[in-house]
């Protein structure tokens, strides 16, 4: 086989961080935001069964009054940070590779070639399940654990992907 | 294709029974590591009656991994068809494997000093995966073993024989490298640097209540405080320091000492040949190991220089192949030899040579690195130790003496010095198809790769960076990953379109 070598000018590649980057679903906010719920709700409520009993210093019955207002606080600061981090995640799809933003304040960007994907696992949990959305994890070699983990996907998203990626991988890795 | 029925079961040599008993001894010694440390303590505390009966537990233990051994042989049996290798092992826990010739990783021919003056061996094989796992077979003919692994390497790719006479074996193997013993002495000494400066440390400073114990029984046994006692009365107190120190020199000699013996026992008459695109090495004093690999199957070069090996002018190279699953999932073992093919102690000339040998037109002496961001670099590596440095440094200082201050801008002096010099030796290159990444302090490590071999890339920036335009890129291949810290945003961009586009643009195979 002759060897070829052309030159490539650098300036013309693909770049890809001029890719325009996809949103999550919208379920995804309203899943995580249940999420925060779930977690600071039971605490609130469960802050405030004390108030039902009558406590000897009035002073001290109205200062535990601090501890739901904190746990209110709390729990809407991280709705806010939440909220932000989801519209910061995004995935942008190319011929050969898929792109994946995340972090609020490290800001990431993995790309991922599909022909080195050895396998992709779609899964979901129950809340997840709740509101039709998946996870979508993708395994490369040399990697021990999950290489890229994109969450917040509808799930017939996620198994459209799945395919899609799957069946480029194996395309590019017939010689 | 002939019937399956024409390949039948095969026994092993009975030798093997010895190479059970190893691995047994060599499970329970890094399984039981803890435990055998705490035995140690409770020898040292135990009276006569006690040890006694640990004694005879001992022998009980002994002869049951002996049963064991015997049980592991008599259940053992190979066979192996046109295209895979078939095993029946286990005594409680019984399996059957099955590996394709496909999927076999490396294979090792070893011939541990028991079985070379029968001409046996022990062939492993390595499979990649995600059910990794290495199998033994142990007592095979020697002849056996190298023609199994001829068909077993030969057949796994059978889509890259497209031009027999160009690729295939020439019969005729090119010596690429052969070291003297001279070279694996210094091998030997520059091996383990850190392994041994830490065991040192750990005589002089360790004195945890355990380690108190065994050096008190030790104490006892060799009446080692008569001897103090002794010394201090003929010569007092001076005497004796000496006495110390010159054990503490006696254990210093003795760990390079250590260290040599192993490197000696590991590579002697080491010898890598080239035949066709397979390289094979061979070496060991007592047991011999005979490694082959596949050109294509290299995924990076690392290229290391220690502090010691830097003032023998000295190299080493690594060949890193795929690492099959993670570190903690091939047991408590230590896992360093594994995938790990090692060209030691070879002269900077001949290093950058062999690079080129092993990646077809890479020459990283020619490489002209780029470095990274000073500032950022430099600040952040000197404030994640010195902040803590300073929060030490503050209790004594407000407690006892406010000149412990003094102390601050001493570490910061040693830390911007250390740190400058790591920064000088950070860089990045890329030349040809091939990516370079430098790091290192007084040595130097160098990772070169073949850009189309990438499997992912990871650019990742603090809010500060960002603002900076620097980022931290990772470059994730199937061996390992390789991070370069406060790069240009522009040349991380750049260096992940081109790696990118290396690897889409090319139909070779990464594995």
């Amino acid at each position: 086989m002759a060897f070829i070598n052309l030159q490539i000018d650098t300036d013309e590649l693909p770049r890809a961080e001029d890719l325009q980057m996809q949103p999550m679903a919208a379920a995804y906010q309203r899943e995580s935001l249940t999420q925060v719920l779930l977690v600071f709700g039971p605490l609130v409520l469960l802050s405030i069964i004390p108030q039902l009993f009558p406590i000897t210093p009035p002073i001290l019955k109205s200062l535990l009054w601090l501890i739901p207002l904190g746990f209110l606080l709390i729990g809407g600061l991280v709705m806010l940070l939440v909220m932000k981090q989801i519209k910061v995640k995004g995935y942008a799809l190319r011929d050969h590779d898929i792109a994946y933003r995340s972090g609020l304040f490290w800001r990431k960007t993995t790309l991922l070639l599909f022909s080195r994907v050895q396998h992709v696992e779609v899964s979901s949990g129950p809340l997840q399940r709740r509101f039709g959305l998946a996870s979508l994890k993708f395994f490369t070699a040399g990697g021990s654990s999950v290489d890229l983990k994109i969450e917040g996907l509808l799930r017939e998203d996620a198994e459209k992907l799945k395919e899609f990626i799957l069946h480029r991988g194996a395309g590019g890795n017939e010689t | 294709m002939k019937p399956e029925g024409v390949h039948r079961w095969y026994r092993v040599s009975p030798l093997a029974i010895i190479f059970f008993i190893l691995g047994i001894a060599q499970k329970l010694f890094w399984q039981g590591l803890p435990a055998l440390v705490v035995m140690f303590a409770w020898i040292a505390s135990a009276d006569d009656y006690q040890v006694y009966w640990i004694s005879r537990g001992l022998v009980v233990l002994a002869v049951l991994g002996f049963g064991f051994s015997v049980l592991s042989y008599l259940r053992f049996r190979y066979r192996i068809t046109d295209d895979r290798v078939l095993l029946r092992q286990g005594v409680l826990h019984r399996e059957e494997l099955d590996i394709e010739f496909q999927r076999v990783q490396n294979i090792t021919i070893k011939e541990p000093f028991y079985m070379r003056p029968l001409g046996l061996s022990v062939l492993s094989i390595e499979t990649a995966g995600s059910r990794e796992k290495e199998i033994s077979i142990a007592g095979i003919k020697r002849d056996l073993a190298l023609s199994l692994r001829e068909r077993i390497i030969g057949g796994a790719r059978p889509e890259t024989t497209e031009s027999p006479g160009q690729q295939s074996n020439t019969g005729e193997a090119r010596l690429l490298v052969e070291l003297s013993r001279r070279d694996i002495l210094i091998h030997g000494l520059t091996a383990n640097f850190m392994f041994w400066i830490l065991i040192a440390t750990g005589l002089v400073f360790g004195s945890d209540e355990l380690s108190k114990r065994f050096f008190n029984w030790f104490a006892n046994r060799f009446a080692i405080d008569d001897m103090v006692l002794y010394l201090q009365n003929e010569g007092g107190t001076l005497l004796l320091g000496f006495a110390l120190f010159g054990l503490l020199l006696l254990v210093l000699i003795l760990l390079p000492l250590v260290s040599i013996m192993g490197a000696l026992f590991r590579y002697d008459g080491y010898r890598l040949t080239a035949d066709g695109e397979t390289y094979r090495k061979s070496s060991g004093l007592l047991t011999r190991f005979d490694d082959s690999l596949k050109q294509h199957k290299i995924q990076a070069l690392v290229l290391k220089q220690n502090a010691i090996a830097r003032y023998f002018k000295r190299i080493s190279i690594q060949l890193r192949q795929t690492s099959a699953g993670s570190e903690a999932d091939s047991g408590s073992m230590p896992s360093g030899t594994r995938s790990n093919f090692l060209v030691p102690a070879l002269r900077p000339a001949l290093a950058s040579e062999l690079s080129g040998e092993f990646f077809p037109e890479c020459r990283p002496d020619q490489a002209i690195y780029t470095r990274v961001d000073q500032r950022r670099f430099m600040v952040f590596n000197m404030a994640v130790f010195l902040l803590p440095a300073t929060l030490v440094a503050l209790i004594p200082a407000l407690l006892v003496s406010l000149k412990f201050f003094l102390v601050i801008p001493v570490i910061a002096g040693i830390l911007y010095m250390v740190t400058n010099r790591r920064w000088q030796k950070a860089g990045y290159c890329v030349a040809g198809d091939y990516g370079f990444v430098r790091s290192g302090f007084i040595g130097t490590t160098t990772t070169i790769f073949p850009l189309f071999k990438i499997q992912r890339i990871d650019i990742r920036q603090t809010p500060i960076q960002h603002r900076k335009g620097l980022t931290h890129l990772t470059i994730h291949l199937a061996s390992h990953s390789i991070k370069v810290p406060y790069m240009a945003i522009e040349d991380a961009n750049r260096f992940r379109d081109l790696a990118l586009y290396c690897a889409e643009s090319s139909n070779a195979a990464w594995y």
